[in-house]
């Protein structure tokens, strides 16, 4: 009895064990290498490692309730005549754009002489539940865009956007044309009604009510679980292979540690926004069909009339292409251009081969639609020590 | 010692040995039916003990809990249940209400025993699907029985507050069960890639190909394996809608919880959600409307 029990248990368990085998075998390779990696390993974890992410100095100028404006101090005299604007997803956060020397966006920009600012969403709390869709647009981005343009006594600047904020940027540019000279979309979702991605599938069965009602903001472990789950063979099992693999050398662990502490460093969302956005987009598709509404407006696409670059990842499995590739043919700009690059979401920002084409090919799209006569630097109006002080602190 | 202490010595001496001997029966008795019951579904009682004939009924076995609880109380010091005439129907009772419980719990025994081949019946396939007939069991019991129990009307003073914690109790279970199957769904990839890396070894040798001995090797092809299973379980309607299905009763089950523990906090010093809410869509408001004020303001300004 005893026997069988044991036989019957095994078998059962069987492709448990064999999973756990197979991954142990893997790391392990041939026992001298495998003993020679361990000592390095712990060499390199008892060691200190450089896991920094978004080093890049810079200040906070402006900052409303939660969201605060990062201006990158500038390293060359200015490129443009127009600074740009960078709204990044209120999925994770900007951080990515930085992600260390060698692998940051700002870097590339601030090398080229580009005058940046950055979009901060911060960290929402559940006093932030009730801040809709038309406040984030019509609020937060209209209300940074509007200091931005103050500080350098112009009339526009130019918008580079990321994922979702990529979606409100959209918006807002559709909503205030006259306040944005170039648009640049980058891995930006406008078309909801397709199921080439998982999220969009997912999401369109999520009960938003019941969610909201439930946690008031959306917690960004929930989200996190969800991106996960999206493919639990490579991100939950694989993915760790390859750090176990590669232990036992600093430069990966270091960026693997820093990827790390930028993947789960999730802000919650707020609730109303979060409504909005899974209603309106993932369920009702109304921004591309032009039936999007805020703050009592139509959001109009054909409105979006200046320049504007469309940039997506092929392999991208959260936007797909199939999400981005539609918005250029619904707007009413004549200079319009969509780039699929070879790369995915997050890729098409860290990878070295991306690095090299992502960022050179927005400089200069962008400095061929540069009116450049007389550069305006917004040091000229620098806020006051008092309030970059407060902003410090509140950074803190 | 006088006299009278000598007699109350011995009269104390006899009522303590009475004490002690009807403990020591009562603890007896106890184990005696709980071990019945709880051995006999795992075939490793004593001789016999398999045949239908000598299985404890759920009846039974609630009578062994019922005389494990009178030694309890005899040990505590509080009356014996059974000598209070005017409470023996609480036991008849209580039996009614437990039976489900001893009912339910000897079905899970039973799949458990299925599962390591220790009983013959059954053959469930795999691993995944033992857990989904273990959960479906517990999710019917729920369903049927306890569900019941936690909803008969409650009176009194503290009717909403008891009702309130009841359902607090139904929808943790509910979830419960909710996210097995989920989480029993996400282990089906693992063991059909296990399957399909046995199959691709096999069709190696049998078609007189080496087969993979490199680790490495076999790892890639089972993890792609498991990609490919995960890729397609993730698209599959029974897992959008067991996970849709266990959104809803997380969702369910906060409420439930939210409320039970908005009683608590009502008697401390401590604001509950629902007061803050209030507080911050008002805050939410205010600030809106100082805005366009200002916005017009300055528009009239100019």
């Amino acid at each position: 009895m005893e026997g069988e029990k044991k036989t019957r248990l095994s078998e059962l368990m069987a492709p448990y064990v064999m999973a756990a085998d197979l991954i142990m075998a893997r790391v392990a390779g041939d026992a001298a290498k495998f003993h020679d990696q361990l000592r390095k390993a712990k060499e390199v974890l008892l060691g200190p490692l450089n896991t920094e992410i978004a080093v890049t100095p810079y200040d906070v100028v402006w900052q409303e309730d939660r969201v605060k404006l990062k201006h990158y101090h500038p390293r060359t005299a200015p490129l443009l005549k127009t600074p740009l604007f960078i709204v990044y997803a209120q999925v994770n956060r900007e951080t990515m754009l930085d992600l260390q020397p060698g692998r940051s966006v700002v870097e590339t920009f601030l090398n080229a002489g580009l005058d940046i600012y950055m979009l901060d969403w911060g960290y929402p709390t559940r006093k932030d539940r009730f801040l809709n869709l038309d406040d984030h647009v019509n609020g937060y981005i209209a209300d940074a865009v509007d200091f931005i343009l103050e500080q350098h006594g112009l009339d526009q600047l130019n918008i580079m956007a990321i994922c979702q904020g990529g979606t409100m940027s959209v918006m807002y540019a559709a909503l205030h044309p006259e306040k944005v000279k170039n648009l640049v979309l980058t891995v930006t979702p406008t078309n909801f009604d397709h199921d080439a991605g998982l999220l969009n599938v997912w999401a369109r069965s999520l009960d938003p009510d019941k969610l909201v009602a439930s946690y008031g903001n959306i917690p960004g472990d929930i989200m996190n679980l969800g991106f996960l789950l999206l493919n639990p063979a490579r991100l939950m099992i694989d993915k760790y292979v390859g750090l176990l693999e590669n232990i036992h050398n600093r430069d990966f662990v270091e960026n693997f540690v820093r990827m790390e502490r930028w993947i789960f460093d999730s802000p919650d969302l707020p609730g109303e926004a979060f409504r909005d956005f899974i209603q309106w987009m993932f369920r009702e598709n109304r921004l591309i069909k032009n039936e999007l509404v805020l703050g009592g407006r139509k959001v109009d696409l054909k409105n979006i009339t200046m320049p504007v670059l469309n940039i997506y990842g092929k392999y991208d499995h959260l936007v797909p292409p199939a999400a981005c590739d539609q918005l250029t043919s619904k707007i009413g700009s004549t200079d319009k251009e969509d780039l699929c690059l070879d790369t995915g979401h997050i890729g098409i920002y860290v990878s070295s081969k991306t690095q090299r084409e992502f960022g050179p090919k927005i400089i200069r799209w962008l400095t061929e639609r540069d009116e450049s006569p007389e550069p305006v630097a917004a040091e000229a109006k620098k806020p006051s020590k008092k309030k970059k002080d407060e902003a410090a602190a509140e950074e803190e | 010692m006088s006299e009278k202490e000598k007699a109350a010595e011995s009269a104390q001496s006899v009522v303590f040995a009475d004490w002690v001997k009807s403990q020591a029966l009562a603890w007896e008795e106890a184990v005696k039916r709980t071990a019945q019951a709880w051995q006999a579904p795992l075939g490793t009682g004593p001789a016999g003990a398999g045949e239908a004939a000598t299985q404890p009924t759920p009846d039974e076995i609630g009578k062994g809990l019922f005389a494990f609880l009178q030694a309890l109380s005899s040990i505590t010091g509080a009356p014996n249940p059974a000598d209070i005439q005017a409470a023996k129907s609480v036991p008849d009772m209580m039996l009614k209400l437990l039976q489900p419980f001893w009912g339910y719990s000897i079905k899970l025994q039973k799949q458990w025993a299925e599962m390591t081949g220790a009983t013959a019946t059954g053959e469930p396939e795999n691993m995944a699907e033992i857990l989904k007939q273990m959960t479906k069991t517990f999710y019917e019991a729920q369903a049927e029985d306890f569900r019941k129990i936690l909803n008969i009307p409650q009176l009194g003073i503290n009717r909403y507050y008891q009702e309130r914690f009841n359902k607090a109790v139904e929808k943790a279970s509910d979830f419960q069960s909710a996210l097995t199957e989920f989480l029993q769904l996400l282990m089906i990839p693992v063991e059909k890639a296990y399957y399909n890396v046995q199959e691709e070894i096999a069709k190696m040798e049998k078609e007189g190909k080496a087969a993979v001995k490199d680790s490495k090797a076999l790892y890639q092809l089972w993890i792609q394996k498991l990609e490919d299973h995960y890729m397609r379980l993730l698209r599959s309607d029974d897992y959008m809608n067991t996970l849709t299905e266990t959104l809803n009763k997380l969702h369910d089950f906060r409420a439930a919880r939210a409320e039970f523990f908005m009683d608590l906090l009502q008697n401390l010093p401590i604001p509950t959600n629902r007061d803050m809410d209030e507080l911050y869509r008002d805050l939410h408001i205010l600030k809106k409307r100082v805005k366009e004020l200002e916005r017009k303001v300055k528009e009239n300004g100019r």
